[in-house]
């Protein structure tokens, strides 16, 4: 076909103003706004995403969401930020439409009583410990190609090779769920496939900050600061002065009785606060077995 | 070969002659999708089977007219092997006409038809009945009743190696073999394997052996997942010596129903495909490394949530949208903070300057304290614990003895 080339004046209005360029290709996207989401592996859709149940936070993610079907890497310092809190909503939501959550070596035991009062019902976890890297990698790429779970977490040393987030990454384009890798923050500087990445900044409990490293989008400065509360809400917070200090609660040799400065403080104590008897007195209950000689 | 050939029809039954298979197959030709389908997939399992040549079919109405054309068709290429007639049947095919060979080629007689039009009783006076009634039965005019092979109740085979090898692919190339006849036995039956022993034999004595235990999650009789599975295994085995003879030996067999085709891949598929996984991780990382989370009714933070590994052959938990209901997460919501993450075994805490500390820096204690006191029958346990903050404003979990000792216990992850 010849022709005289077409200039992008040439073209009228509409279609220098393209939409929505992801109509065309899901791959496509204005490099001023987020992409819609990643491009399935099969049939070229774009694969739905779950919302992360933080408005401020499914505002600047691609597609509205934790991209399902793409490697999402969260940087976080140590164990205990609210990694888990910021998650629980997208988990919640896979749980109850009954799909199996797996974690891979995780750092520690995930507690079940602290799931089921986030909502997340603890049967829906499976939980795969490893103590060799190697056998780690290994096991991560298997649960990706396996496609079979609701979404995936699973936690990374420092020194992972590229070239297998590389193949976490090919492997995690057919899966139907989110994909989470926990790295240490010190792999922030270090390249990486995964299409989303993120680090979590602590802030005063309640509070999270999220920067976000890479997407497929404009570059985002500033930290998403996030509240993530802890569910329960029975325990009186202790006030600032008295836990800082940590009077009332200091090993008192001298007498059972708190002394004179600390005692206005403890009156201020919630149930069954004060400081535990040195030489616990006879609990009732303990002497039951004698009477029954 | 002939336990074998169970997985095609429970009627199997040796013939006459010693390389002859009898499978009485029209009630199951539907089943294999006709005739030419179901021996094509004889003669690509008999050569899967290390068979050394094609194998001659023979078909017939009646077990005996089925051998004689299989030997029929032995002889040479031209005859087929559902030709029309035995009319053209060589006599010196039939082994009750063995005897009287001479005799009857003295007479003229080479084929089938030429003894038909002749009278029977002078046929029997001369040859004996037993020509006459062979001939009967594979016309289909006496019935000619067989005992059919049964299948043994468990499966064991061993297998020598050509030589002696530590060489793992070399090895799967002979398991392979070894399911291919565990698979026949269990279609045969309608099992599903669940659990298997594989044996090495090495060196010369008896006892030098290696066995590997494998379990599956659920019955299968799938190759692929049998095999995969295997090879997981033997990926991470150590061989101490060169293996000789390899033994296959099933301990756990089920009755097995099938598989239902779903016609949409939903959530059976992903369950199903879960459970491949935990085997195969299993299978390569050890047989306690893939867990569940449980919750229990107590007060002691160690016993109210547990993580158990997951029972092989028990069915994966399956989480109900229907047992969790939002009253359930209000009444959860009420109780005091838990940690996400709970260590293994409390870590004492240094105090430093009357407050507890974690990693020199001292903790900012932020909610608390709850008392957990367990009953008098059970171990002693009084502790009070607390929702600290780090110096890095993070959540954790600790406690305090009356002996005024602090411990870590958790994270709030």
């Amino acid at each position: 076909m010849s022709g005289p080339p077409i200039s992008l004046a040439d073209l009228p209005l509409e279609a220098r103003h393209i939409r929505n360029p992801q109509a065309i290709h899901p791959d496509l996207w204005h490099a001023s706004g987020l992409s819609q989401g990643l491009a399935q592996e099969v049939g070229g859709t774009l694969q739905p995403s779950v919302p992360s149940g933080h408005a401020a936070l499914d505002a600047q993610l691609p597609g509205g969401g934790w991209p399902s079907g793409c490697l999402t890497e969260l940087m976080v310092r140590a164990l205990g930020m609210g990694e888990l809190r910021l998650l629980a909503p997208a988990l919640r939501l896979l749980a109850q439409s009954g799909k199996q959550i797996l974690m891979l070596a995780p750092p520690s035991m995930p507690y079940a009583p602290a799931l089921a009062a986030l909502g997340i019902p603890p049967e829906s976890f499976l939980v795969v410990r490893a103590s060799r890297g190697a056998d780690r990698l290994w096991a991560i790429e298997q649960s990706l190609k396996s496609n079979s779970f609701g979404a995936l977490l699973a936690w990374l040393d420092a020194d992972v090779p590229p070239e297998a987030l590389r193949r976490f990454h090919l492997a995690a384009r057919q899966a139907r769920g989110p994909v989470f890798l926990f790295r240490p923050m010190a792999a922030q500087n270090q390249a990486s496939a995964a299409p989303l990445r993120m680090a979590l900044l602590p802030r005063g409990y309640p509070g999270l900050a999220v920067q976000i490293l890479k997407r497929r989008g404009p570059v985002s400065l500033a930290p998403i600061p996030i509240a993530v509360p802890l569910p329960q809400r029975a325990m009186r917070p202790l006030e600032d002065r008295m836990a800082g200090a940590g009077v009332p609660l200091q090993p008192n040799r001298s007498a059972h009785v708190p002394s004179q400065h600390t005692r206005p403080a403890l009156d201020r104590l919630p149930l069954p606060g004060g400081p535990l008897p040195r030489d616990s007195a006879p609990h009732p209950a303990r002497i039951g077995p004698s009477f029954t000689h | 070969m002939g336990q074998w050939a169970l997985q095609f029809t429970p009627d199997v039954a040796l013939g006459q002659h010693e390389q002859v298979l009898l499978l009485e197959v029209a009630a199951s030709l539907r089943l294999w999708g006709g005739r030419s389908a179901l021996l094509n997939r004889l003669e690509a399992g008999l050569a899967s089977l290390g068979w050394p040549e094609p194998p001659c079919f023979g078909l017939g109405t009646t077990p005996r007219s089925a051998e004689w054309r299989a030997r029929w068709r032995a002889e040479g290429p031209s005859a087929l092997p559902e030709a029309p007639s035995l009319g053209g049947l060589p006599l010196r095919l039939i082994p009750e006409a063995q005897p009287h060979l001479t005799v009857l080629q003295g007479m003229g007689l080479w084929q089938l038809q030429d003894l038909q039009p002749l009278p029977r009783a002078g046929l029997r006076r001369r040859l004996g009945p037993a020509l006459l009634e062979a001939i009967d039965a594979a016309l289909g005019r006496v019935p000619d009743p067989r005992l059919p092979l049964q299948a043994p109740a468990t499966f064991s085979q061993s297998m020598e190696l050509p030589e002696p090898s530590a060489q793992i692919e070399l090895l799967l190339l002979g398991i392979e073999r070894l399911w291919l006849a565990c698979q026949a036995w269990l279609i045969g039956l309608q099992l599903g394997l669940v659990r298997l022993r594989l044996v090495f034999h090495q060196g010369r004595r008896e006892q030098d052996t290696q066995a590997v235990l494998l379990g599956l999650s659920e019955p299968t009789q799938q190759s692929s997942r049998v095999m995969r599975l295997v090879r997981e295994r033997l990926g991470a085995l150590q061989l101490h010596q060169a293996v000789h003879r390899l033994s296959w030996e099933v301990v756990q067999a089920q009755p097995w129903d099938g598989q239902t085709p779903s016609l949409f891949p939903g959530l059976a598929q992903a369950q199903q495909d879960l459970r491949g996984l935990c085997e195969r991780l299993e299978a390569r990382l050890g047989p306690e490394q893939v867990c569940v989370l449980s919750l229990h009714d107590s007060h002691c933070p160690e016993v109210a949530g547990q993580m158990h590994p997951l029972a092989i052959d028990r069915p994966l938990p399956r989480p109900s949208p229907s047992r969790w209901p939002e009253a359930f997460q209000r009444s959860a919501a009420l109780q005091p903070p838990r940690p996400l993450w709970l260590l293994d075994a409390p870590q004492p805490l240094r105090i430093l300057g009357h407050r507890p500390c974690l990693r020199g820096t001292p903790l900012r204690l932020r909610m608390g304290p709850e008392r957990i006191e367990s009953q008098w029958w059970e171990a002693p346990l009084r502790r009070d614990y607390f929702v600290a903050e780090c110096e890095d404003q993070r959540l954790v979990w600790i406690y305090r003895t009356p002996e005024h000792a602090w411990f870590l216990h958790g994270h709030f992850g």
